[in-house]
């Protein structure tokens, strides 16, 4: 008995090992961004942000920019490829980088000035800083210090320092220089003026070593020293010329170490870069600013993978970025999760179950139970087999209201620990193999449910009575034996995750129906702090029960996988899914899917392996150790991503972002490439653009970088651009860029302007040309007029002078004709009253009359004759007719009228040669003879085509005469008929020449007509003869009016 | 011109495949660089100038480097006293532009600015038993931080001075030019090269040492002058072409100079340089100072891997040019 009790003592004390926390390891995350991960170089000396939220590496062969997905080499062809020493951001957020050949860089976060070296400033850049009026004070190594204005105008103060290694600098609020060189820190008295730079003493009690680094502390004006082999210092300033030391080195056991930077953040967050003991996070009380309230080491063995780090940077989102000397960039996004190590104490470093306690959290992995207590000086505990444990995996742990520990293993069905005990005793092996596979443990008040391959166990703690529940026990059945969890909710529902068509209550007949019908492989369910039951599952997602609908979550939609291995709902509103290698992280409210990917969670996250503590924090079980997300730490990304444009391409030609781009007139393809600048998760980004005169509205949320535009015309364009977090905050101003396509030149104002010009121009060109041709022209008509007016006055006047003459000559022919025309006075002796109206149209006339007493009898000739033409000819032809009337009518043979006309019409044609072959002019004459015997009025007529008319006893008489006319041609033989008529006193003879019926006029511009005329002289033959004179007179004038007179007129009265 | 061109090809491909940076490297066996404090006697064998020596990196390698020195202080048992240790020594690094290509920093009595290019690293050493056959590491350093240079198909070279500041003892030292910071890691293509040697000679009368300098085509004489031999031995010159010419060495606090002519066939190989010590009666404790110098007086560098391998005599190509000289 003694020796079993023994054996038991041993036993205990060698099977519960106690551990102290080294012997597993707290990891961290740093996400790594080596050459292979494209940064330009492994070697980081500085990092920085622009204004426009860009990171700059500078790195041992130049400066490579970051956008949280590719980084960028040289983006300036001249930028020095040579080691970029440091940077420096002034206060206008521009950016200053130094170089080892002494070539200085600064960036204003669109455009590169570069600095170049001269020959006596050759000499690495060790650091730059600002004075109080915006100069940058820039320390060369070899070259004493560079002042540089606002103008870029270079002042090198190189006197005071000759000799001396400069390394660091800093200007103190006193105007005082603080220079790190290889032997402490002097103090200079600083001035633009190089002159006025004085020395003015070594900083004492500092060891006389090479100063890295010289940073201002958050509060006064104190510094932390980086020293080479000194650790960190700091120095206080007592009065303006004099600092006192304290050393921070010692108490992180620095002392004699290498730090090359020191960085206080606005939290008064010490971050300590060394060159050997990697980084350290120093957070001081508050109370002396020195002595220190905790500290992490970040190294070469817990995440950083190098300890030799040069320099740390916080971004705007506040993640720690880490210059590391020949390991590239680190980062330190996130730092709520905390990350443990087992991998020498649980096989794989496997973690299959954990459990929150009071104390810590129970972990449970191969062969093996650990329990990790949080507090201080408290000692961890492990049990293995010979702690009772049996062998193979851990898969289920619960704490019930007693504080047992039920233990599930994948074989060998459940065991416990009871409070205190320190040996696991075995409590549940049911007979069927599959019913000692345990999926889960949970539990309520007094009652424990154990899921396993086999149905449910559901047993009373207290009184351990049991029930099974599986597809052949229980009511009512199950639907499926492999029950992958029991969870039980606020009001006691026990729900079930197992593969059905619902996820349902065992208690009770509650039940949830994703829409569809089909089996759904159910793996883990839990309730929000609104109530609502969520459920995830192998392959289809995660469902939020609501009361009435339900909602569907699936990658498509932002989870990370379909594939759900644990679910848990924190105290911030947040649905925690575990899958293989990373989280999805559901807002219970908006929705909003935010993935930790495997940069968070290296391992996959092992079925039902996750507790959540009364403060929120979740464990989670992972094949790569255990994961802690302290929800503390959690803080929601404030910043929103800094929208950018990264790339303009257009018709494949890359374009300057830097400026508005104006294109001329064309179809052009345009193409966008984009950023929402966001480090800590930024492929969670999402954004919405919009091309503002093209695209109506905003594009729809895409995590897609890229703006495609495939036919873009004339017009102003601006590209707007939106982006948020993966925490929802989203920018206020949208990014914006714009671009004009010109118009068409002819669509354009200046050409319709220069247009509308140009036809003005061109019609008043055109006018004016008219205008000046007419005026020409007019100037040579006027000319021409002139000459012809000139010609036409002198031909006038020569017509004139010959019409003159002419008319002279008609005028005296006029006298020679009246000569030979008869005296009316003998006419008018023998019939008193008888009148001749006589109008030559051309002063002389064709028409003639002639009159005479036959000698010797007592008869008296009168002739009305009408001669072919008018004016000279017609008064030739008069002349020579009455001549040959004068010599006819003595004639003897002459007895009558008709003799008469035959013998002129001979006489006329012997006269004018018509009797001659070949010269047979037409000219003649239309003439009346009339005979009167004086005594008897016997009158005896003749007409050759001439009608008379008579008034025989106050009737009118109207004869045609004959058809022939006298002289001319005539295919028959003329006839001239005498008429003999008897006349008494008073009886009147008319006799007229063709021109008065022939005359035009009237109102309507007609022929008088011989009806007129014969009406004429029915009106008038009544009448005296002087007024049938005045009427037939003044009739052929009425009747011609303006009208010109066409032929010679003669009208006789003869009244008996 | 066939030959030229095998003669580069073999040295590119040495060059590439070199691995190795001990200084002095073993295939010199040398057993250590020697520097005096200014207040020495020249007799003691050194004339008294800093021992600059250069490391070239190859591009292609992208990891830290680390300079180790071997015993940097001055005390115990490998150095030499003269009385009381009272000798300050400091060791710099430098790297940068000027580095390698300032004209002073490759001179044999360096002077004016040989200090060129950035320092990067400096150390002052006294006595210190910490350091006493152990060794100092400098580093770790980015390889672009030496000075770029296109020469042995690109690279890095960073240079080391060891200068005396004070006193009168001679430091005995080694480098070796390493990847790790703790142990001696050769750099795989890397390789040092001085232009001037000051190193202490083997007690041992059976021991040889080398030196390998570089003969360039444009080399057509070489003037080797040596520094307080003690007229211990002779100095042997072996190369492709010579099976073993001897040179008369210099006595105490004397500098002796010898003048050959190259011959075609060693023009772009290394020489060796053999340092036979007289087998009776031995000298010991002797430090010695080297260089070699091309007809223009310029400086030949010494390679502590020989560039294109040690050089053997080759009967070949003597035969084959058919002007075999029996030296």
């Amino acid at each position: 008995m003694k020796k079993f009790f023994l054996q038991s003592i041993f036993i205990l004390v060698v099977s519960i090992l106690f551990l102290n926390n080294s012997i597993f390891a707290q990891t961290y995350k740093f996400q790594k961004f080596g050459t292979n991960s494209g940064i330009c170089h492994n070697f980081v000396y500085s990092i920085n942000q622009d204004k426009h939220g860009f990171l700059w590496i500078s790195t041992g062969i130049g400066l490579c920019r970051f956008d949280g997905f590719n980084f960028t080499g040289n983006t300036k062809d001249s930028l020095p490829e040579t080691q970029s020493t440091i940077s420096f951001k002034d206060k206008s957020e521009n950016l200053w980088f130094g170089f080892n050949d002494g070539t200085i860089v600064f960036y204003d976060g669109n455009n590169f000035k570069i600095i170049k070296a001269d020959s006596k400033f050759a000499s690495t850049i060790n650091d730059i800083t600002e004075d109080h009026e915006g100069n940058v004070i820039v320390a060369s190594q070899n070259s004493g210090i560079l002042v540089i204005n606002k103008n870029f105008e270079k002042k090198p103060i190189i006197e005071p320092f000759k000799g001396k290694l400069i390394y660091t600098l800093a200007l103190n609020s006193d105007n005082r220089l603080l220079i790190g060189t290889d032997n402490g820190i002097e103090l200079y008295n600083y001035d633009s003026d190089p002159q006025k730079v004085k020395f003015l003493s070594l900083i004492s009690g500092i060891p006389p070593t090479k100063i890295n680094t010289i940073h201002k502390t958050l509060v006064g004006d104190n510094y932390w020293i980086g020293t080479d082999d000194a650790g960190i210092l700091k120095i206080k300033k007592t009065t303006k010329d004099n600092y006192t030391l304290e050393n921070l080195g010692i108490l992180l056991q620095l002392q004699n170490e290498n730090v090359q930077s020191v960085f206080e953040d606005e939290n008064s967050i010490l971050w300590i870069s060394t060159k050997g003991k990697g980084l350290f996070k120093v957070i001081l009380n508050k109370t002396d600013n020195i002595s220190i309230r905790d500290y992490i080491n970040y190294n070469s063995a817990n995440g950083l993978d190098q300890d030799l780090i040069k320099s740390t940077f916080k971004d705007r989102e506040g993640n720690i970025w880490v210059a590391t000397y020949g390991n590239g960039l680190a980062a330190l996004i996130n730092e709520s999760f905390i990350y443990y190590d087992f991998k020498n104490i649980i096989k794989g470093n496997n973690i299959q179950a954990v459990c929150y306690d009071k104390d810590g959290y129970w972990i449970g992995g191969n062969n093996t139970i650990i329990h990790i207590k949080t507090g201080l000086n408290k000692t961890n505990e492990i049990y293995s087999q010979s702690s009772g444990l049996p062998s193979g995996d851990v898969t289920a742990l619960y704490l019930d209201k007693s504080e047992t520990l039920w233990i599930g293993t994948l074989k060998s069905g459940v065991f416990q620990l009871l409070k205190g005990a320190k040996k696991i005793t075995a409590f549940l092996h049911p007979d069927n193999s599959l019913g000692n596979s345990i999926n889960s443990i949970t539990g309520f008040n007094d009652i424990v449910y154990i899921s396993t391959k086999n149905g449910i166990f559901k047993i009373n703690s207290v009184t351990h009575k049991q029930e099974h529940f599986s597809t052949s026990e229980g009511i009512p059945p199950l639907p499926y034996n492999n029950i992958h969890q029991t969870f039980v909710d606020s009001k006691g529902n026990d729900w079930v995750a197992t593969r059905s068509n619902n996820v349902f209550a065992l208690n009770n007949e509650l039940t949830y129906n994703p829409k569809g019908g089909g089996e759904i492989d159910f793996t883990a369910i839990t309730q929000d702090s609104y109530g609502t039951i969520w459920a995830g599952t192998n392959g289809n997602g995660i469902f939020q029960f609501l009361k009435d609908t339900m909602n569907y979550f699936i990658r498509r939609q932002g989870l990370k996988s379909d594939y759900c291995y644990t679910l848990n709902a924190d105290k911030s509103g947040n649905i925690w899914v575990g899958h293989q290698q990373g989280l999805s992280r559901i807002n219970v409210k908006t929705h909003q899917i935010k993935i930790f990917g495997s940069e968070y969670i290296s391992g996959d996250i092992n079925f039902n392996a996750s507790s959540q503590d009364s403060s929120g924090n979740i464990l989670f079980g992972t094949t790569d150790g255990l994961v802690l997300f302290e929800s503390t730490k959690n803080k929601k990304s404030a910043s929103a991503p800094i929208p950018n444009i990264t790339s303009i391409i257009i018709n494949d030609k890359e374009y300057s972002i830097n400026n508005k781009i104006t294109l001329p007139y064309s179809s052009y393809r345009l193409k966008i490439e984009f950023i929402g600048l966001n480090y800590s998760n930024p492929e969670q980004v999402i954004y919405q653009y919009k091309l503002d005169g093209f695209d109506p509205d905003w594009s729809e949320t895409t995590k897609n970088r890229t703006a495609i535009y495939s036919r873009l015309t004339n017009g102003n364009y601006k590209f707007l651009l939106k982006a948020c977090n993966g925490d929802g905050v989203c920018v206020e101003m949208p990014f914006t860029f714009e671009l004009e396509i010109r118009k068409p030149f002819w669509a354009t104002w200046w050409f319709f302007t220069i247009a509308i010009l140009i036809l003005v121009g061109s019609v008043y060109y055109i006018i004016k040309s008219r205008e000046r041709k007419q005026k020409e022209f007019q100037i040579y008509l006027e000319k021409l007029l002139d000459e012809r007016t000139r010609e036409v006055r002198e031909q006038k006047e020569e017509i004139e002078s010959k019409n003159r003459d002419i008319t002279d000559s008609i005028n005296y022919a006029q006298r020679i004709q009246a000569s030979i025309l008869p005296s009316l006075r003998k006419l008018q002796h023998i019939f008193t009253g008888s009148f001749v109206y006589y109008a030559p149209r051309d002063i002389v006339s064709g028409d003639f009359y002639w009159f005479e007493v036959i000698p010797d009898t007592s008869k008296f000739l009168v002739v009305c004759a009408d001669s072919t033409g008018h004016g000279v000819p017609g008064a030739f032809m008069s002349i020579i007719g009455t001549t040959l009337l004068k010599d006819i009518y003595t004639r003897q043979d002459v007895q009558k009228p008709s003799d008469i006309l035959h013998l002129l019409d001979r006489e006329l044609k012997s006269t004018l040669n018509q009797n001659t072959e070949g010269e047979r002019p037409s000219d003649g004459m239309d003439i009346i003879v009339c005979e009167i015997d004086i005594k008897t009025y016997q009158a005896r007529f003749a007409s050759a085509m001439r009608p008379f008319i008579v008034y025989q006893n106050g009737e009118q008489l109207y004869f045609k005469g004959s058809r022939s006319s006298i002289g001319g041609q005539a295919k028959e033989a003329k006839i001239f008929e005498d008429i003999d008529l008897q006349l008494t006193k008073g009886d009147l003879i008319y006799m007229f020449s063709d021109g008065y019926p022939d005359q035009f006029g009237g109102p309507m511009g007609k022929k008088f007509k011989m009806v007129r005329l014969r009406n004429l002289l029915k009106d008038i033959h009544q009448k005296p003869m002087e007024e049938q004179y005045n009427y037939v007179k003044s009739n052929f004038d009425l009747w011609k009016d303006e009208l010109e007179q066409v032929d010679d007129v003669l009208f006789m009265g003869i009244k008996i | 011109m066939k030959k030229y061109f095998i003669a580069i090809v073999l040295t590119l491909t040495v060059i590439v495949s070199l691995n190795a940076q001990p200084v002095p490297a073993e295939v010199e066996n040398i057993p250590y660089l020697m520097t005096f404090g200014p207040k020495a006697e020249k007799s003691w064998g050194d004339d008294l100038y800093p021992q600059i020596f250069f490391f070239f990196i190859p591009e292609t390698y992208k990891n830290p480097i680390f300079i180790r020195v071997f015993d940097p202080e001055i005390g115990g048992q490998m150095d030499e006293a003269n009385g009381q240790w009272d000798t300050q020594m400091a060791y710099s690094i430098f790297g940068g532009k000027g580095a390698y290509t300032n004209p002073d920093a490759r001179e044999t009595e360096p002077k004016g600015n040989y200090k060129s290019g950035n320092l990067l690293a400096t150390k002052t050493f006294g006595q210190n038993a910490k350091y006493d056959q152990n060794y100092y590491t400098f580093g770790p350093f980015n390889p672009t931080e030496g000075e770029y240079t296109k020469e042995f198909s690109g690279g890095y070279i960073f240079k080391t001075t060891c200068e005396g500041i004070s006193g009168d003892d001679g430091n005995a030292y080694r480098y070796f030019l390493s990847s790790s910071a703790t142990d001696n890691k050769p750099i795989e293509g890397a390789n040092a090269f001085a232009y001037r040697y000051s190193f202490r000679m083997w007690d041992n009368p059976k021991e040889v040492s080398h030196i390998y300098p570089y003969v360039d085509d444009k080399t057509i004489s070489v003037r080797l002058s040596n520094f307080d031999w003690d007229n211990d031995g002779v100095i042997r010159i072996v190369s492709v072409a010579r099976k073993g010419q001897d040179f008369q060495v210099s006595g105490d606090n004397e500098w002796k100079t010898a003048e050959f002519a190259i011959r075609p066939e060693e023009k772009n190989t290394s020489l060796d340089f053999q340092f036979i010590k007289k087998q009776a009666p031995p000298v010991k404790n002797n430090n010695v100072v080297i260089n070699v110098k091309n007809q223009y007086g310029e400086t030949l560098r010494f390679f502590t891997v020989p560039i294109g391998g040690v050089p053997k005599y080759n009967y070949k190509i003597i035969s084959h040019k058919g002007h075999l000289n029996k030296e």
